[in-house]
């Protein structure tokens, strides 16, 4: 048994830095991240208003990016959230930030490219973790 | 009655008839803005739920809830998309959605009830109104009722809806494995902080 034991140890500890890098890996980022889909604003909301269920199927958890023109800014405590025009008036695609500085020189108005993970359409499409 | 005094009845009932008409109008104007002006909606709630152990302290974030309001009903729903939940730890989110909600099968939760005392709001007043709220509470598709305290906040024509109430995870048929039976508490803690603004028609 004492032989092994330096092997043994060895394993607890790899077994432990794993864990631990994993318990406080990072958030998966859209920033520099490519995008699983490039679509126009009207034809994300298209989609998702022909068949929701084959959309989330689609579209859930994917980097969307979306060009559009800026419809609303909202600012929230810590982060906000810009949406863009879809051409219907009662849904848009809500971007959600995780601050505001990553949208503070938007004004509406504006045509952005936003990359978001998509999380689903509830009025509207709602994308997180939104970057510019 | 000479026909000076016809003259006059007839001016006088022409008079009548035309106050009538514009009284009327105005009780139909009233009667149409309370119908069309009493919803109020918001698709920048905050809903966030805490989960508090000895052992570990879990709380997830959702700020692009919807929530409507029907002072005419006393209607309250709201609406919250699963995959929208931010947890500072990514491994807890992933957890959080593939492991317990399953947000894959059930994107979305959502509450569906009523307030009581709906009459009592008046929105030209700024003040805290304390409300109860009862309704049908959908996550991870099933399907529970849940009532609450909660306090409606009017400002300047906006009403702030604040509510804090507990749930029951197993209730949801959300199964806890053994091994993390310890991190995540048994009875976790729902906030809900929407300020709604009139729907514009």
């Amino acid at each position: 048994m004492k032989k092994y034991f330096p092997y043994i140890l060895i394993i607890i500890v790899i077994a432990g830095v794993v864990g631990y890098n994993m318990y406080n890996k990072d958030h998966k980022e859209t920033k520099d991240a490519t995008s699983d889909v490039v679509i126009s604003p009207k034809e994300l909301l298209a989609i998702y208003e022909q068949d929701e269920v084959a959309a989330d199927a689609k579209y859930l958890d994917k980097i969307i990016e979306v060009k559009g023109i800026v419809k609303e800014i909202n600012n929230v405590s810590n982060g906000g959230s810009i949406s863009l025009d879809t051409g219907n008036e009662m849904a848009s695609i809500i971007c959600e930030f995780e601050s505001a500085a990553a949208y503070a020189n938007v004004k509406v108005g504006d045509e952005v490219n936003v990359k978001g993970f998509c999380t689903g359409k509830l009025m509207d499409i709602v994308l997180t973790r939104c970057s510019l | 009655m000479g026909r000076e005094d016809s003259k006059t009845f007839n001016k006088k009932n022409k008079l009548k008839r035309m106050y009538k008409i514009i009284l009327g109008c105005l009780v139909l104007m009233l009667n149409i803005s309370n119908v069309t002006g009493q919803k109020y909606f918001t698709k920048t709630g905050h809903i966030s739920f805490y989960s508090d152990t000895p052992i570990e302290k879990i709380e997830g974030h959702n700020k692009s809830s919807n929530c409507v309001l029907d002072l005419a009903t006393g209607k309250l729903e709201f609406g919250t998309l699963i995959k929208g939940f931010q947890f500072e730890k990514a491994l807890m989110q992933e957890h959080f959605n593939e492991n317990y909600m399953e947000s894959n099968k059930f994107p979305k939760a959502t509450f569906k009830g009523q307030i009581s005392d709906f009459n009592k709001i008046d929105v030209s007043k700024n003040g805290k109104v304390p409300v109860k709220v009862t309704g049908d509470l959908t996550i991870h598709g099933v399907t529970k009722k849940v009532s609450t305290d909660a306090i409606l906040t009017v400002a300047n024509g906006k009403i702030e809806t604040n509510a804090t109430f507990n749930i029951l995870v197993a209730d949801y048929g959300i199964s806890i494995p053994a091994l993390v039976k310890d991190q995540i508490a048994k009875s976790v803690k729902i906030k809900v902080n929407a300020i709604l603004e009139p729907f514009k028609s």
